[in-house]
């Protein structure tokens, strides 16, 4: 006997926090089991899709045609979304439980690292994902106001955030003004002054973390020359990241209106400068066959390195929302698998981890389907365990309440994107991102 | 310019690719997998995900690959497209460990 889906009873009801890729991804999962969930994924903004709107560089659009798998999952029958609900202050997670069979955390990782060295805290210091959040249009990080007025910036780190820090700091402005680039941004980056961008890591090129792709973007941008440091080899390395590298060192001679430098085995030790930002001191360790021995700090030579932006793209980590009965263990919330487990270790019933903040800020945006794949497998298989929840979704969710109250739907999403591209159309972008909560919601209001 | 499954993965199909790719670009027959261009959006992550190497981008292939920038374009939507890992074809560890891997 068939069972249509009409006659399909979805009798579990899972929370979802955070709508991006792992959230969608969790979504996805349970959706499409034969179990009978139904799905309300929330978001503290009233925009749907996380780091792929907001970390995902804007010259880099391709990526971003993920959304569309995930308008996909939003259309299955079951899901809804409640966008503009900060869990832990609007709802809290306690609450979430009280009225789901279970709650699935994938709210992230992007927070910055902390650059743990003096002067770190000096006017003109920016974290990556902040700085990212600020070029992308992120409602949190549109008043950054990043000073671009000197000549030098140092971006720290050799991962893919400091790739696009200092890719979109070395283009011209002509080649983002056709992008989703957030309109302040784009303003602000025409009227730049750098034209020296120097990248500088701890590691050696070997041990760099970025990719081969985002690496070679470097030969091509316009009006930027590339360089590396050189005479880490005694051969040329053939493969990887480190042959990209070395093929920039012989760049050195060319002029162009920038310059782009990669210098390795560089650990900071200090911010310089007095009310503001004027360089970076480093510890210069030995390269030895494209790596550096971290053992030890024998042979390291400390160097001053002049700069008027500094922006450290050293990691990322979890926020803690408040309220979880969880551990935040180096930057991620203690898990077994995806199931949440306590300071003692024991797991937290109904509580789930998925994405950056189950696994640490790596791998790409499918990788946070693997991830989330193997969290819901452990929701499905607990299912019959879990609790029944003490009220309905009904009296969290329905007319009256805080989250029917403040809440932006999916529907409401989509008629947002629509003006966004709208805006887009009229300046040759593909869209032009509204920047602040506040105007999203009076533009919905407005139609 | 997408990513291109190459011969590595004839017999092998160990399929890790398929769970970490984010928009289900990989279809399959009987004895590997492709990547339908149309759909791949260069994010790279199957490339480390696969246990012979038989991922790369289309930039990377030498000369003696390239014609599997076709087959892959040619193959992958003709075929069913893969959503989860499935069990590797018989032999694959016995192939894995031919090819020096």
């Amino acid at each position: 006997m068939s069972v249509g889906a009409s006659d399909f009873v979805r009798r579990y009801r899972v929370a979802i926090v955070g709508a991006g890729p792992a959230g969608f991804y969790a979504a996805e999962a349970l959706l499409r089991s034969d179990a009978g969930v139904a799905v309300d994924l929330y978001d503290r903004l009233p925009t749907p899709y996380g780091l792929v709107r907001y970390g995902v560089a804007p010259d880099h659009p391709k990526l971003k045609q993920v959304t569309a798998v995930f308008a996909g999952i939003a259309a299955l029958p079951g899901f809804r979304f409640f966008g503009n609900i900060t869990v832990g202050r609007d709802v809290t997670v306690e609450t979430l439980r009280r009225h789901y069979h279970a709650v699935v955390i994938s709210c992230g990782a992007e927070r910055d690292r902390t650059l743990d060295v003096p002067g770190a805290d000096l006017s003109g210091v920016h974290g990556g994902m902040a700085f990212v959040g600020w070029y992308n249009g992120h409602p949190h990080q549109r008043d950054l106001a990043p000073d671009l007025s000197g000549r030098t910036a140092v971006v720290l780190g050799l991962g893919n955030v400091a790739l696009d820090v200092a890719r979109i700091l070395a283009k011209p402005p002509s080649a983002l003004a056709q992008t989703d680039i957030a309109e302040h941004a784009l303003a602000t980056l025409a009227r730049s002054n750098l034209d020296r961008i120097i990248v500088a890591g701890r590691s050696g090129p070997a041990q760099a973390r970025c990719t081969e792709k985002e690496l070679r973007e470097f030969g091509t941008i316009q009006g930027c020359i590339t360089t590396a440091q050189s005479g880490l080899y005694p051969v040329p390395p053939q493969n990887g990241v480190s042959a990209l590298f070395e093929r920039f060192v012989g760049e050195t001679s060319k002029a162009a209106a920038r310059q782009c430098h990669f210098a390795f085995g560089m650990r900071p030790l200090a911010i310089l400068g007095d009310d503001r930002v004027r360089g970076v001191c480093f510890a210069r360790s030995p390269v030895v066959e494209g790596a550096v021995q971290r053992t030890t700090s024998d042979g390291e030579e400390t160097i001053d390195i002049a700069a008027d932006l500094v922006v450290a793209c050293i990691g990322s980590q979890a926020t803690l929302v408040p309220g979880v009965p969880y551990a935040i263990d180096r930057g991620v919330v203690s898990n077994t698998h995806g199931r949440v487990t306590n300071a003692e270790g024991s797991v937290v019933p109904g509580l789930y981890a998925a994405g950056w903040i189950k696994r640490g800020a790596n791998g790409t945006i499918g990788t946070n389907r693997a991830d989330a794949v193997e969290t819901i497998a452990c929701l499905l298989a607990d299912l019959e365990t879990l609790h029944e929840p003490e009220t309905s979704v009904d009296a969290l969710t329905g007319a009256g309440t805080v989250v029917a109250d403040l809440g932006i739907s999916f529907a409401q999403w989509e008629r947002l994107d629509r003006i966004e591209r709208e805006l887009g159309a009229e300046i040759s972008k593909p869209r032009e991102k509204i920047t602040d909560t506040k105007s999203m919601i009076s533009q919905l209001l407005a139609v | 310019m997408a990513y291109v499954v190459t011969d590595n993965c004839a017999d092998c199909r160990f399929t890790q690719c398929a769970a970490v790719c984010p928009v289900q670009c990989f279809h399959f027959d009987e004895t590997m997998v492709y990547i339908d261009p149309d759909n791949c959006i260069d994010c790279a992550g199957c490339v480390d995900a696969c246990p012979v190497g038989a991922i790369d981008d289309e930039f990377n292939l030498g000369d003696d690959q390239r014609h599997w920038i076709e087959i892959n374009r040619q193959r992958a939507p003709l075929l069913p497209r893969l959503t989860a890992i499935m069990e590797p074809l018989p032999g694959a560890e016995a192939r894995k460990a031919a090819l020096g891997l």
